[in-house]
């Protein structure tokens, strides 16, 4: 039951990344396309929660870490970057 | 089917639920602006939500479950409104274009009607008049 239940979601999240694309391809700013790029990291967080819950496995969850903080520090860099035209002062 | 699994089964179903509500949020909405708040703040609580119900569902099945989920929660409820503001100053001074219907852009002190844009004290005087309705 609850495999039936995680399979489901897992594509339901596949489904919402794929939808994030759409606005990386379309968007008409660089913000656009980093807010994007951000809201897709943060489903890949929920679907490695979810596919460590389908296969029954606790090892994926220090991936979620460092696909968390990853995720920010390169929000911030473009952040920068669009800003100052320079990360690294 | 136990309760466990029900619980379990509740917040993925609603971390799933504002998931989507986050990423059709992001597809729809008309300008950068409004487009920040839907990921930022939907899909940061649909993943606290599915973290929630993966420790409750490894919760005494595997051993020492249950800190490391919750640093990550901890760490993308910190995290996320960081990125959207300094994403959002970023564009802001990047020029992003505010929608035309944009009500007012309170960092310049302007009042959008349409394409024009009013000056502050007119903007300070509609808001006065606003606020004191008698």
């Amino acid at each position: 039951m609850m495999e039936t239940l995680t399979f489901i979601i897992l594509i339901i999240i596949s489904l919402s990344i794929a939808l994030c694309m759409v606005r990386v391809y379309k968007g008409p700013t660089t913000p656009d396309r980093v807010i994007a790029l951000d809201t897709v990291a943060v489903n890949v967080l929920a679907f490695i929660t979810v596919l460590s819950m389908h296969l029954n496995t606790e090892m994926f969850f220090d991936a979620v870490l460092v696909i968390a903080v990853i995720a920010f520090v390169g929000t911030i860099a473009i952040a920068k970057y669009l800003m100052k035209g320079d990360i690294i002062e | 089917m136990s309760i466990n699994d029900i619980i379990v089964s509740f917040f993925l179903v609603v971390g799933i639920f504002f998931i989507i509500t986050g990423t059709v949020g992001l597809l729809r909405l008309p300008d950068f602006y409004n487009r920040i708040h839907a990921p930022t703040k939907a899909t940061t609580l649909g993943v606290s939500s599915i973290i929630l119900g993966a420790i409750i569902h490894f919760y005494g099945v595997l051993p020492d479950a249950g800190f490391k989920e919750l640093l990550a929660i901890v760490f993308i409820f910190l995290t996320a409104p960081v990125g959207a503001h300094m994403l959002a100053k970023a564009a802001y001074h990047s020029k992003v274009k505010i929608w035309k219907h944009t009500i007012i852009d309170e960092r310049a002190g302007k009042r959008v009607i349409g394409e024009e844009l009013l000056p502050r004290e007119e903007v300070l005087e509609q808001k006065e008049e606003e606020r004191s309705p008698d």
